[in-house]
């Protein structure tokens, strides 16, 4: 893994998210509302529990509606304005309404005062200076006036103010909370699916073990329906096996003895025994977990801006809430100073400011996870936004990485199906692409006799091709290189001669099969195009892209049909090459996408490098993009997607200070009450929590769809279905009854 | 007295609307209750509960229309607009749900996740504190005929006045929702229909009193109006 992604320092022990201050051996919070919401939650977990945060929330809460009707009556009567009309009796109603609302702001204070003071406290040892501290300040003068003011006949009481800012910042701070809660869900539900006890095989015995007390070379038994729990090889039985959910994949792929699972994938019809080759800290899944969240800490520009902002906000606040004081203390008294200076305060909370960009992204970063595209930090989710230059490597990336064949050329037409039987039956005992290709080679016209002799005594040269003896008449028949064949002393007849000799001009890959001690065909091989490709950069052009071609050899004429839309094409590249060549195209940001084997260094590059296929091996690129499946649609997605979470985030931002800066000027002049700008304060957070959340609404791209009837969205109880259902591709039902139903 | 009468008629016969909305919140609060007396309890709370907040909620209408025909007096005629707000908006409801009116189709049935989490809470708890705050925030739920009963609070333009019209709206609403929550089903799905149909038309009726209201404020303040003139 890059130095980019390192282990973050801290995360809220509530919802997940980064935190700044580092204080060992206690819980952490990253702020007031998650302190607040993880004591709930304690709560609610144990139902013997009297659920006493809540229910003090509750009761406060009940304790300032009343507070609030009494200062209504208080109010409608006037009486301090003109009590001298209504003679002692209205003194004396007046004088009992204050009391009553002393009494019942008094256990708000206690019930809501108390917490905040508790984080308040908190914060100040560990030398924050929060704006908590600031609030009940505040609230301390607002309740504190109004004692001296019911004590001394004064014209004032605020007791709804006490009560109305600390009900709506603890109901606020609180819902914000929850509302951060919801943006790892995604990744909680991923990593849940991994089960915490598996069945370790000791000495043929079954013992229950914690997942985490793993080690390499141990050996554990996976059932049929169970996900695979650690990276490991197979040692006993087959098994079909779903893992999409780390490459992205959707066909099943079927893997027996020494083929490579990783976690995270569903075992659908074997008893499988694995040997563990890696700690379950750095299994794929756990690798993917890790980068996800690791990329929510590594703070992106916006982010850094905003910072900034927060950075000077507070001591500005804080100038500027004193002057208020200071100001209209000195022209209008006491009180409307005191009101002022504290709705400066309210207003000015810059929490709203705070979270504009850190929800957005967080927000995006999981649901980008669930449609299997990963984003190494918030920056790269902001890049590909700009992206006008989008760089392809051509093999395995346009291109499908299995060649099919292209023609087959004869050295005796009339030996036609005897060949390519001959070709199939031996094709079909090895596993190489190319023989991939000349197993699924359907000829035109059809053989007369579809099936051929079979093999035997098969012999596999590395890097040269197999040869077997089919015995009888027909005897040792091989398939390979050209040099084979020499090596060999295979002859080669004049006519394929000079097919091979232009072949060898253009590169071209290809096969000879040959028998009876001389080559009898050879077989043209041609990489074919991903079917999505032509359509996805028709559709980055559409949007107004450039794209290009950066291919290492020259074979071009697969790219025809991408060709056709005018894409520039440079061929014959070498790695170091493909690098220069992203600089001297010129875009303002520049993409690469490859697949990360051989062009690391142009996908370094770049000012966005985006890596296909990387689900099963995360840390091997440098991609600030990896798609997890081989599928160029999700770039498209992920291309919409940032654009999406870009404009929310500019948004939040702009919402967050036009709010900030307006509320402060009506505060300071005296404009705003207290209860109002609490209100706003939290209505504001909660529009940029609520705004941010809107991202997970997103469509999910087609392929990685949940089946039908499953509401996409992630704010179903069941956020592991969810999960599930999302990540599984279209027509995965089918499948695993298909499978099922082979088993039955 | 006539009008609180009727408001607290299209409460009773209204809360079949409101159990539709709010019986689920009932059932759920008597779910673990071991006997029906504890029940009965539980759903009192539960009752007062909302009845206290109907009343600030009427509180704050009162004062608010209070203070806008004291702002405005010459400018609005508060209580008039007010009382015609609420008419229409009374109408409104008891159309659609007598069905003359077709109804809205209810949106998704996604919770609002956020009240939801919360209301949870408080609802199937122990003790009756906690479900006299349920009660509470229950009250505060987005509610077509609590919203037309509030403007009809807002046009007495008075904090009291505007508590009673709530208090009474809320104690009409009582008895059906005692019962929803205790008996279940005590009501066959037939007599729930009619109670619904007849329900309506009071509804309805509530508005008609409310705009009729409205009008005459309207032509005394119309009357008035030269007067003030003079008068400056």
């Amino acid at each position: 893994m890059t130095s980019r992604t390192a282990a973050p320092a801290a995360y809220c022990d509530h919802c997940g998210l980064p935190v700044a201050a580092v204080a060992a051996n206690e819980p952490r919070y990253c702020c007031f509302g998650c302190r607040f919401a993880a004591a709930v939650a304690q709560e609610s977990g144990d139902t013997g529990q009297l659920r006493w945060t809540l229910t003090r929330l509750g009761l406060a809460i009940f304790f300032s509606m009343n507070v609030m009707v009494f200062t209504l009556v208080l109010w409608s009567y006037d009486v301090y304005e003109t009590p001298l009309e209504h003679g002692e009796a209205a003194f004396a109603l007046r004088d009992l309404l204050r009391s009553v609302c002393l009494l019942l702001t008094a256990p708000v204070l206690l019930l809501l005062g108390a917490p905040l003071v508790e984080n308040a406290w908190h914060d100040l040892r560990h030398g924050i200076f929060g704006v908590d501290f600031l609030m009940l300040l505040g609230v301390a003068a607002a309740f504190g006036y109004s004692i001296f003011s019911l004590v001394t006949n004064g014209p004032h009481v605020y007791f709804e103010v006490a009560c109305m800012v600390l009900v709506v910042l603890t109901l606020g701070r609180w819902l914000e909370a929850t509302g951060k809660l919801k943006t790892t869900e995604a990744l909680r539900a991923l990593e849940k699916l991994l089960p915490q006890s598996v069945r370790l095989i000791k000495n043929n015995v079954e013992h229950s073990v914690a997942l985490e007390s793993l080690q390499p070379g141990d050996e554990v038994l996976v059932l049929p329906g169970e996900r695979i729990p650690i990276d490991g090889l197979i040692t006993q039985n087959r098994a079909s096996i779903d893992e999409q959910i780390v490459t992205g994949e959707s066909m099943l792929c079927h893997k027996g003895p020494l083929d490579t699972v990783y976690a995270g994938s569903l075992n659908l019809d074997g008893a499988l025994t694995i040997q563990v080759t890696a700690p379950p800290s750095e299994s794929t899944l756990q690798r993917l977990l890790d980068a996800v969240v690791a990329s929510a800490h590594a703070p992106g520009r916006w982010q850094r801006a905003a910072d900034r902002w927060t950075r000077w906000f507070l001591p500005a606040v804080v100038s500027i809430a004193v002057l208020t004081v200071a100001v209209h203390g000195a022209t209008g008294g006491v009180q409307p100073a005191l009101l002022a200076g504290l709705s400066v305060l309210l207003i000015a909370c810059p929490c709203a400011l705070g979270l504009a960009t850190p929800m957005a992204v967080w927000a995006a970063l999981g649901r980008a996870a669930l449609a299997g595209v990963l984003f190494r930090d918030g920056d790269a989710l902001a890049r590909l936004a700009q992206v006008d230059l989008f760089c392809f490597d051509k093999t395995g990336t346009l291109t499908t990485g299995q060649p099919v064949v292209e023609n087959v050329v004869l050295a005796d037409p009339a030996q036609r199906c005897d060949v390519l039987n001959l070709a199939g039956a031996l094709a079909a005992v090895c596993s190489h692409r190319l023989t991939t290709a000349i197993k699924q080679f359907a000829p035109e016209p059809p053989l007369a006799m579809p099936s051929g002799p079979l093999p035997h005594d098969v012999t596999l040269h590395p890097g040269l091709g197999v040869s077997a003896d089919f015995g009888g008449v027909i005897g040792v028949v091989g398939l390979g290189s050209r040099r084979f064949m020499e090596e060999r002393g295979w002859s080669i007849p004049e006519s394929l001669r000079e097919v091979l000799h232009g072949a060898s001009a253009d590169e071209r890959s290809l096969a000879c099969l040959a028998h009876g001690g001389s080559v009898r065909a050879v077989f043209f091989f041609r990489e074919q195009l991903r079917p999505e490709a032509a359509g996805a950069i028709k559709q980055l052009q559409t949007d107004g892209a450039r794209v290009a071609v950066l291919s290492g050899d020259h074979t071009a004429a697969v790219l025809a049909p991408i060709a056709a839309v005018s894409v520039q094409v440079h061929t014959s590249l070498l790695p170091t090459d493909k690098q220069k060549m992203l600089s001297k195209l010129g875009g303002n940001v520049v993409a690469m996408v490859g697949d990360g084997v051989n062009d690391a260094p142009a996908l370094a590059a770049a000012d966005v490098g985006i890596a296909l296929g990387c689900g099963a091996d995360l840390s091997r690129d440098a991609a600030d993009i990896c798609l997890l499946g081989n599928d160029l649609d999700r770039l498209i997605w992920g291309i919409q997607f940032s654009r999406a979470t870009v404009q929310t985030i500019k948004w939040n931002l702009i919402w967050a200070f036009s709010y900030n800066t307006i509320g402060v000027l009506l505060a300071a002049a005296g404009w705003l009450h207290p209860v109002f700008a609490a209100l706003a304060m939290a209505a504001s957070s909660l529009m940029v929590v609520s705004n941010s959340l809107q991202l997970q609404n997103f469509p999910l791209p087609p392929s990685a769809a949940p089946a039908k009837g499953v509401d996409d969205t992630s704010d179903s109880h069941d956020g592991v279905n969810d999960a599930l259902s999302a990540l599984a591709g279209n027509g995965r039902a089918e499948e695993f009854a298909a499978a099922g139903g082979g088993l039955s | 007295m006539m009008e609180l009468l009727l408001v607290f008629m299209a409460g009773f016969l209204g809360s079949s609307h409101c159990v539709g909305m709010c019986g689920g919140f009932a059932l759920s609060i008597g779910g673990a209750s071991p006997s029906l007396w504890r029940n009965t309890q539980r759903q009192l709370f539960y009752t007062a509960g909302r009845v206290f907040t109907y009343s600030v909620l009427g509180a704050f209408m009162g004062f608010g229309g209070w203070r806008l025909s004291r702002e405005f007096p010459a400018l609005v005629n508060a209580p008039a607009v007010l009382a015609l707000i609420a008419g229409v908006l009374l109408v409104y409801q008891g159309l659609a749900t007598a069905n003359v009116r077709p109804r809205r189709s209810r949106s998704d049935g996604r919770t609002p996740c956020l009240a939801g989490s919360f209301l949870a809470n408080f609802l199937t708890a122990p003790g009756f504190g906690n479900v006299f705050l349920a009660g509470v925030f229950t009250g505060l739920l987005p509610c077509g005929l609590l919203y037309a009963m509030l403007a009809l609070a807002g046009g007495t333009g008075d904090v009291f006045a505007g508590m009673a019209v709530m208090a009474v709206f809320g104690l009409g609403t009582a008895p059906l929702m005692l019962l929803a929550g205790c008996g279940g089903s005590l009501l066959t799905l037939r007599r729930r229909q009619h109670m619904l149909k007849i329900a309506a038309w009071c509804v309805v009726l509530t508005g008609v009193v409310s705009l009729a209201r409205g009008v005459s404020f309207l032509q005394l303040s119309a009357s008035a109006a030269p007067a003030c003139l003079f008068c400056n």
